[in-house]
């Protein structure tokens, strides 16, 4: 679970929200999809208030790459 | 009295003054040709449509306030006619030139567009699917422009996470297309998400590059998913057709190529609800079933299930004792009804006879209800009786099979084969001391006349031959 990226673990709660509201499911399968949803959502969450921001880059003629300064 | 004729001079002197006071402040549009520019800093050119052509002159002081005059590019010039007095000619005097759409460039443009789209080059089937949340993502553009800023500041604000790597190139001019198609082969190299190539708006002919075919094609074979965003007012370029997306401004290529966090957080707020909200609603509709289940009547009150049986029973032993009530009550008028009548009749008759019939009457009556007492004493005693019988028969029955359960033979079984054994023995032993044989032994004899075993002396007479059978052997002999 751990290592999904974030589209997706997106992608598993989109189709365990569908699953869900097709009503077609049994209460013990349905609260272990939701815990299962849970994971996920906190999973993405983390991704988006944890993530390091990125830095532009420039890829030199040498191929060197360095931090892109705007001035 | 009126001249012949005019001077050449006087005619273009008089053509100069009618064309110059009826020729101003004209806007002409034509496609710039053969542009020549003097050691004296003045251009001069031709302007030309499908039909006709015109020359023009731009003076050096307007020259470095327009933009300069190229081959093949269609124009608008701002100016006036004058004649050339000289050679007698009439020429434009420029004092401005503006973009005026398309010439020569826009036919090169829409030939290399036919020839491309016919080699599939556009067909959809070929653009690839951009990731949407890509990790790193390429930009091909001007180190300094305005392009590159756009894109930092809109990936920063959508999508803070992707990393942005810079391959610097011209964006205009003719080694444009070179550096371009360099750039482009590095980056594919750099296992980008996505590439953005672009640059901002320019005229026809800063955008030009962007059009190369070369370019195109090698835009064509990348293996990266690849964004285009030339800045242009109205027609598209080459490159835009072969992207697998175009947009219309650097900010727009970054809004394509990253996802908008704060929709990311909103889409996951709203699946978090829909996931709680569905649970909720299935625990209820669960508690519901359940509920019902519980309140339903026959499991709070399982007698509600003969409870019918025995409704229908009761009302069928009513209506039972209502019709033979009935019946009894129907008999009981009619035998009232023929008293009445005997009584009617007797009173007709004399005093004795009626004394005699009333005293019938009486025993009748007295009769027929001691017949009707009788009968349903009878009644009962037969009922009860059944229902002892059917008891004791019931018991009996009961009784029996249970003895029969716990019978000695069906829990011991083994017994009785013993016992049987133990008889067969017996049997044996007494079949061994019957055996006539054992009798031979101890020196009894056995006589045989024609095979019969003799009993009897009377059997034989004088002369019968006999078979006497010791126990070792048997000899032939003759009563005498």
């Amino acid at each position: 679970m751990e290592k999904l990226s974030f589209e997706e673990s997106l992608k598993q709660l989109e189709e365990i929200v569908s699953k869900l509201e097709s009503g077609d499911v049994s209460l013990d399968n349905a609260i272990e999809e939701f815990d299962k949803a849970m994971v996920l959502i906190k999973n993405c969450d983390e991704k988006l208030t944890n993530a390091e921001q990125s830095i532009a880059k420039i890829v030199k003629e040498n191929n060197d790459i360095i931090d892109f300064n705007e001035e | 009295m009126e001249k012949e004729y005019i001077s050449v001079s006087d005619l273009n002197q008089k053509i100069h003054k009618h064309i110059g006071n009826n020729f101003i402040n004209l806007k002409v549009k034509g496609e710039i040709s053969k542009p020549y520019l003097s050691k004296s800093g003045h251009y001069y050119f031709d302007l030309k449509d499908e039909n006709s052509k015109i020359k023009c002159t731009l003076f050096k002081n307007y020259a470095f306030r327009t933009i300069k005059p190229k081959e093949g590019v269609e124009v608008i010039v701002k100016g006036k006619v004058t004649v050339y007095k000289r050679d007698g000619t009439y020429n434009i005097q420029v004092i401005k030139i503006q973009k005026g759409g398309t010439g020569n460039l826009y036919l090169q443009y829409l030939k290399l567009k036919e020839k491309l789209k016919k080699e599939g080059l556009f067909d959809p089937k070929h653009k690839k699917q951009l990731p949407p949340v890509p990790k790193k993502i390429g930009v091909i553009t001007a180190e300094g422009g305005a392009v590159i800023h756009d894109i930092i500041t809109t990936v920063k604000r959508r999508w803070p996470f992707t990393e942005i790597l810079l391959f610097p190139s011209k964006v205009q001019g003719n080694d444009a297309p070179e550096e371009l198609i360099k750039q482009l082969k590095k980056s594919d190299k750099f296992n980008l998400d996505t590439i953005i190539i672009g640059r901002g708006g320019g005229s026809v002919e800063d955008l030009w590059c962007f059009n190369d075919e070369k370019l195109a094609r090698e835009v064509f074979k990348l293996k990266t998913p690849i964004i285009s965003a030339v800045g242009h007012e109205s027609d598209f370029t080459i490159i835009e057709e072969v992207a697998d997306k175009r947009a219309a401004t650097p900010t727009a290529a970054a809004e394509l190529a990253v996802p908008d966090i704060t929709e990311k957080l909103d889409k996951l707020e709203s699946l978090k609800k829909r996931i709680k909200r569905t649970l909720e609603y299935k625990l209820n509709e669960c508690r519901r079933d359940y509920d019902n289940i519980c309140r339903n009547r026959l499991l709070n009150n399982p007698k509600l299930i003969y409870k019918e049986k025995l409704d229908s029973f009761e009302n069928l032993t009513y209506k039972l004792q209502y019709n033979s009530k009935q019946i009894l009550s129907k008999r009981e008028n009619k035998f009232k009804e023929l008293k009445n009548t005997l009584k009617y009749l007797s009173s007709n008759l004399e005093d004795s006879k009626r004394n005699r019939l009333n005293n019938i009457i009486n025993r009748l009556e007295f009769n027929s209800r001691n017949l009707i007492i009788k009968k349903e004493k009878e009644l009962t005693q037969i009922t009860k009786t059944l229902e002892y019988k059917s008891n004791e028969l019931m018991k009996t029955s009961e009784n029996q099979l249970n003895r029969f359960k716990n019978s000695y033979i069906l829990k011991n079984p083994q017994k009785i084969i013993k016992n049987k054994q133990e008889e067969l023995d017996k049997n044996k032993e007494k079949l061994v001391l019957l055996n006539p044989r054992k009798t031979l032994k101890r020196g009894y004899t056995l006589t045989k006349h024609d095979n019969k075993v003799i009993l009897s002396s009377k059997q034989l007479k004088k002369g019968d031959k006999i078979e006497i059978e010791f126990d070792d052997g048997s000899i032939n002999a003759k009563v005498i």
